[in-house]
């Protein structure tokens, strides 16, 4: 009971910090790949748990055990004795609905940014999993080591996620516009051959500007799979490869080789006074732009 | 398809070394802090000297006040008498079955439970009492004062050993519906009294304590009332409404 509990306390808390650890140090990217994996096996291994406390702390009695489960302790009003276990059942009721829309199917019919959203819910049930955890650690005398346990997780899970936020926020500064609304990006050197440059625009959307063989293109950075970081990934096979999943893109029409197809919203480039420059306004996805040519570089 | 020393796409035929090298040291580390935790908590939790010791079979006399017991006559490791706490299986006292035979000598038989100077028996359904023909005698219970002890009213049955942990916050509700079905309920005092660390808990005239003692149970609290011993048993007579949350 215990150990299926703590168990799938530090398998969420682990989920949670993969993350921010992948922003802020690309080694762990693959993890990211297995990230929704772990969550079902968390969610597993949380249900395991429950199914014991309902069969030994509220099983045995003549009261229904799930009926015992909201009865048996109603001091909502008062934090000494508050019913730990609601914090429990919230957090469970999201890893099973985050569990059950894991599969990419739902991914699809619910659209990525809807996805996304619902999965952010994790969040929520981490706190009710600290909450649950914490209000019996700290209680219980012979919990001590669990305290500092819950303590020095809670403080790694915030801390990594406060770090990666700044490291984003530092990125995120949007370069100057010109006068007819054109981006200034700098100079070619900015974006190094076979890698991408993230460019933030005043709306708060990314684009990705990549160098292949000597030319540039720019592309929307949030893959259509689950908004990755295209601009983070890399050029495979003469395509935008995202570092998240692998999903590629081809680099003048945003489009995904056959026989998939997503398509992304493509930007136009030009060469200003030795500057990239970008134009903010998206053209509809799977649009065509002839990549510009760097001067002086070779094809 | 060409790909960089230290870019992972999850889809290609092989990892670049570096990054696997680094993945495994992860997942490796990972496992190792998990193994040290498990032991370190697992060494933390309420682990208790109690447990199920296997079954017995005792004579005595029963007695149903506050809660049913069984008076064993004194021999030589009990020199003042043994007084043993009854319960059924599950979270169930042992019912109608007591009433019957409250204040006559009976033998018991079940699971025996054991934790420091708490004992029960989880008595066998259907034939786990039976009547003895034999004189019903008891010694008198022995007033030892007034006194105010903190602790934790629990369950004597999950206490005992039969759950872990059998106390505090997270056994909150279990012990709520152990009381609740009959079984005993107890006081875990924070200090020993009169060198015991457990207490059957009684109201102020010697009866079963009133349901509104469940809104206490499983938190630290101080009560008030007198303790009388039952033989080797403190019986705590609790002034109820003195009762309060530390």
């Amino acid at each position: 009971m215990r150990a299926f509990g703590s168990c799938a306390f530090l398998m969420l808390s682990f989920i949670l910090c993969i993350g921010p650890l992948a922003r802020l140090d690309k080694r762990f990217l693959p993890l990211l790949y297995n990230r929704r994996h772990f969550g079902v096996m968390t969610s597993v291994v949380a249900l395991t748990h429950a199914s014991h406390v309902l069969g030994w702390y509220f099983g045995f009695s003549p009261v229904d055990p799930y009926e015992a489960l909201l009865s048996a302790n109603t001091g909502f009003t008062r934090l000494a004795g508050f019913p730990f276990e609601m914090f429990g059942v919230f957090a469970l009721a999201i890893l099973a609905t985050l569990a059950a829309t894991s599969h990419d199917f739902w991914l699809a019919f619910l659209t990525a940014p809807v996805w996304k959203a619902l999965h952010m819910s994790i969040y929520a049930a981490w706190t009710a999993v600290i909450a649950h955890v914490a209000l019996v650690a700290m209680t219980a005398p012979y919990n001590g080591p669990l305290t500092i346990v819950v303590i020095t997780v809670a403080i790694i899970v915030v801390g990594l996620h406060l770090s990666a936020a700044r490291a984003v926020a530092k990125s995120d500064t949007p370069a100057p516009a010109t006068t007819d609304g054109w981006i200034v990006v700098g100079p070619p050197s900015r974006v190094a051959e076979g890698r991408g440059l993230v460019v933030p625009l005043p709306n708060a959307e990314n684009v990705a500007i990549f160098r292949h063989q000597g030319r540039l293109s720019a592309i929307a950075n949030a893959c259509a799979h689950q908004n990755g970081p295209l601009g983070e990934g890399r050029i495979v096979d003469g395509c935008v490869t995202c570092p998240w999943h692998g999903f590629q893109y081809r680099l003048e029409d945003g489009a995904a080789p056959p026989p998939f197809t997503e398509k992304l919203a493509t930007y136009q480039l030009r060469l200003r006074d030795g500057m990239i420059e970008l134009d903010p306004r998206p053209n509809p996805p799977g649009t065509y732009v002839e990549p510009v040519a760097v001067e002086g570089a070779g094809a | 398809m060409s790909a960089e020393a230290d870019f992972f796409i999850g889809w290609a035929a092989r990892a670049p070394r570096p990054l696997a090298r680094f993945i495994a040291m992860v997942v490796g580390a990972s496992l190792i802090g998990l193994v040290l935790l498990a032991v370190t908590l697992g060494r933390a939790s309420d682990a208790g000297a109690g447990d199920i010791v296997g079954e017995a079979t005792m004579s005595g006399v029963l007695q149903t006040a506050p809660y049913p017991l069984l008076r064993v006559a004194p021999d030589q490791s009990h020199p003042r008498g043994h007084s043993v706490m009854l319960a059924g299986e599950g979270k169930y006292g042992i019912g109608p079955r007591g009433d019957e035979l409250a204040g006559k000598p009976v033998e018991a038989r079940g699971a025996l439970v054991k934790r420091g100077d708490l004992d029960m028996l989880i008595v066998a359904p259907d034939d786990g009492l039976r009547p003895l023909d034999q004189p019903a005698t008891t010694s008198p219970a022995i007033p030892l004062g007034r006194w105010r002890v903190n602790g934790e009213i629990c369950d004597g049955k999950c206490n005992a050993g039969v759950m872990r942990p059998g106390k505090g916050l997270a056994h909150r509700a279990c012990a709520s519906l152990c009381v609740s079905g009959g079984v005993p309920a107890v006081f875990v005092t924070t200090a020993p009294l009169e060198s015991a660390s457990f207490l059957l808990l009684a109201d102020a005239n010697g009866g079963p304590p009133p349901p509104a003692m469940l809104d206490l149970v499983a938190l630290p609290v101080t009560l008030e009332g007198e303790v009388e011993r039952r033989d080797d048993m403190l019986v705590f007579r609790v002034d109820w409404p003195r009762a309060r949350t530390r």
